[in-house]
């Protein structure tokens, strides 16, 4: 097996005449947790997007794990289903399901795109929430959440499909300092378990704080940045 | 007796029009006006409980006189010569008065439902448009001398000739006839005492097709109608033998009744100088039956309004309070009617307009085109035309039972509305949710199921209930197809009793009793299910 998760070799995306990406390639190891940072604009989003399998691209190859997406052409359902057991993803705004309360919110893709038994499914995603601190919110609807309570139960959310591979964009927009050190440590339990995170954000702050790697994106270009030691 | 229409043509006659059914293409449109002028009605409910309008001022000139032209020959029609123009023997017959009167007459269009109510008002002087002499005319208005005998006869298919010669026979069997008429009130004596069953027409052209393709096995009407039907349509016989005779008079409001004798010694001096018999064989409808009616009423003799009815057939005219009594039996059965074929037409139309919805947000390209192609056609023509389409256009191909029919119109045209409901609904719902539900790994099919359509629905639902409480309001359409739902009811209850206030009111309260909890029930889920606000 290799030791990365995640590969990007020469990946080009343009939204409509503009190029948003330029030939980017990087590699991402098992377990190792990775800050992309830039401007406003500059395609972090983008480059998560296309790695969750949201966009197609122009050219070049995403691959995690195993599953390759090229690019040129639609991406092949059976490859995004394989895929998307494999990367799970925390949107800049949450996304929570409007119309379900918290604790389904999280046992719902377990039970339905996993086929997870739902008693064992609702214990997990209880699990879950009380790892993140959220657990006395199990009843609410969304709604009724604040916007880092919302972050919290989207994180848990993603990793109750137990993703190899888990995307963040700017999980720290909503939240204050002290929870912002928080997400921090709760991001490194995660690659303590042995997985790998890829977290675009703003804040070179909490890039410093839990990122072992970072990455610059600017002008369609990814380069490696200064190694942040922990 | 009146046909409300026998024209497939246009009808266009350029006349005062009181009730705009005239300048119109078709019946169908003209039914509708009809349904128009029934809401308008009972929206106005309070301004017929003002006082009746005060005595007339014609124009000295002006012999102003009501009659319904979708009726169709003998009585009042367009001229086929002249189709601004009306013809028919009433027509003449409303000439012969003006001139004597020494006036000019004037036609004015009324829906012949609303004749009486109209000359009540005071729009025309008379109504002469096949009106038939009833106790409750005589009670509430000032019926002329009776003008024209006519006898109730039954038809009934020519294969059926020998085994159904009397309403006794027809145990079980459906009889069809014009609504709110003498005829139906027959039938209705002979539902009780026979077991058969009534269908109510708007028409008195689509009872004998109905009799001929065998949705009915008999018809009750007047002789001049059967007769001038049999001409144009085989397939049928007329029963030798009459269920009851009755006769056509002229129609004055109760304090004309001085105007009403005038008019009276015109009709006897055209009786007796045989003006009327012309105008009766020239319109081919002169027979035995009218050389002894005008010898009696020359002869000042007292005529009932009618021979061979039961005593429960006519009655009587009864107080307010007594007919109630008496129809709000039949009324809450065609609420309950309402209520059912509402309910299950809405369920209907949900669950085709999901699909229809489903197909034009998922489907491929010739899908989308054919389903916005259904939506469109569906919802830019009339449901009346469709209804009439489904129930008696295809009828040759798929003969649907008249509730079938009804069902499936009412069905097919919301499923049009309730799918661009859901369409909307469905592409509201916020990308970021279905892309959060896709990285979650949930296929498409489980992201709509679980995710979007939830969610879509919580959105359509306000416009959903909007929906169905119009739709139970245009349930009043299928009786054109004969279900006797509430607004028929009504029209039959007001028709028989001279006037729409309580009838009005009854209808007006049952129909908030069916809607008002609807609304409340809506509300209720919709604070349950709201959408979160920004």
């Amino acid at each position: 097996m290799s030791d990365w998760t995640l590969r990007l070799h020469d990946v080009s995306f343009f939204r409509g005449q503009r190029r948003v990406l330029a030939g980017a390639s990087f590699d991402v190891a098992r377990g190792e947790l990775v800050a992309l940072m830039g401007p406003s604009g500059a395609g972090k989003t983008t480059l998560l997007r296309l790695i969750a399998g949201l966009d197609t691209f122009h050219s070049g190859t995403v691959q995690v794990e195993d599953v390759a997406l090229n690019g040129g052409a639609a991406h092949p359902p059976a490859a995004l289903n394989r895929l998307r057991e494999k990367v799970g993803m925390v949107f800049q705004y949450p996304y929570l399901f409007e119309h379900l309360p918290v604790l389904k919110n999280i046992w719902l893709a377990p039970v339905h795109a996993r086929g997870m038994p739902r008693p064992e499914a609702e214990g997990r995603a209880r699990e879950l929430l009380a790892s993140l601190g959220v657990e006395h919110r199990a009843a609410a609807l969304p709604r009724e959440l604040s916007g880092g309570e919302a972050q919290r139960v989207a994180i848990a959310r993603a990793l109750a499909v137990d993703p190899p591979l888990l995307l963040m964009d700017e999980p720290t927009s909503a939240l204050d300092s002290s929870r912002r050190t928080e997400l921090s440590e709760l991001l490194q339990g995660l690659t303590r378990d042995g997985r790998t995170l890829v977290v675009a954000t703003h804040d070179e702050e909490f890039a410093r704080q839990c990122a072992a790697r970072v990455l610059r994106v600017s002008e369609g270009c990814v380069s490696e940045d200064d190694q942040i030691g922990q | 007796m009146t046909i409300l229409n026998s024209c497939l043509g246009r009808v266009e006659i350029k006349s005062e029009s009181v009730a705009p059914t005239a300048a119109l293409p078709s019946k169908r449109v003209g039914s509708r006006l009809k349904v128009f002028i029934r809401a308008a009605r009972l929206a106005a409910l309070a301004l017929l409980l003002l006082p009746a309008a005060a005595e007339p001022s014609e124009p000295s000139g002006e012999f102003r006189w009501a009659g319904d032209p979708e009726g169709g020959a003998p009585f009042v029609e367009a001229d086929p010569a002249q189709p601004d123009k009306v013809a028919g023997f009433d027509v003449e017959i409303a000439e012969l008065i003006a001139r004597r009167l020494g006036r000019q007459a004037r036609f004015v269009n009324i829906t012949f439902t609303s004749i009486d109510q109209s000359i009540e008002r005071g729009d025309a002087e008379i109504g002469l448009s096949g009106m038939e002499d009833t106790p409750a005319r005589r009670a509430a208005a000032a019926p002329t001398v009776p003008y024209y005998r006519f006898r109730e006869v039954l038809s009934v298919r020519a294969a059926d000739a020998v085994r159904f010669r009397t309403l006794a026979d027809l145990r079980g069997r459906r009889v069809g006839t014009l609504g709110g008429t003498i005829a139906y009130e027959i039938l209705l004596g002979a539902e009780r005492e026979h077991g058969i069953k009534v269908v109510s027409y708007d028409d008195d052209v689509h009872p004998y097709s109905d009799l001929v393709i065998g949705r009915v096995d008999a018809v009750l009407l007047d002789n001049v109608l059967a007769e001038r039907r049999a001409r144009a349509l085989p397939g049928f016989t007329i029963q030798p033998q009459s269920v009851a005779i009755g006769h056509y008079v002229g129609v004055l409001a109760a304090r004309n009744s001085r105007l009403r004798d005038q008019i009276d010694e015109i009709l006897r001096g055209a009786m007796g100088d045989s003006s009327l018999e012309k105008i009766f064989r020239k319109w081919r409808v002169w027979n035995d039956d009218q050389p002894e009616l005008h010898a009696e009423v020359l002869a000042g003799k007292s005529l009932a309004p009618g021979s061979g009815l039961a005593a429960t057939d006519v009655a009587p005219p009864v107080a307010g309070w007594q007919a109630t009594v008496r129809y709000l039996p039949s009324l809450l059965r065609a609420s309950a009617l309402t209520l059912v074929l509402s309910c299950l037409a809405m369920a209907l139309a949900v669950a085709l307009g999901v699909l229809i919805a489903s197909g034009r947000v998922y489907g491929g390209r010739l899908a989308q085109m054919l389903l916005r192609a259904y939506v469109e056609v569906m919802r830019g023509t009339p449901i009346l035309l469709q209804l009439f389409v489904l129930y008696y256009g295809i009828a040759e191909v798929i003969r649907l039972p008249a509730f079938g029919a009804a069902l499936l119109g009412l069905a097919l045209n919301y499923a049009a509305y309730e799918s661009e409901i859901y369409r909307a609904a469905l592409e509201a719902v916020a990308t970021g949710q279905l892309e959060a539900a896709r990285t979650l790994g949930l296929s498409e099919r489980q992201v709509l199921g679980l995710v979007r359509a939830p969610q879509a629905f919580r959105l359509a639902l306000a416009p959903m209930t909007n929906d169905f409480i119009a739709l139970l309001k245009d349930s009043s359409l299928v009786s054109v197809l004969t279900v006797l739902e509430l607004t028929k009811q009504t029209q039959i209850f007001a028709t028989n009793i001279g006037s729409w206030v309580i009838p009005g009111l009854l209808c007006a309260a049952l129909y908030l009793a069916m809607s008002l909890p609807l609304a409340a029930l809506a509300r209720r889920l919709e604070q349950r299910w709201k959408a979160p606000t920004a």
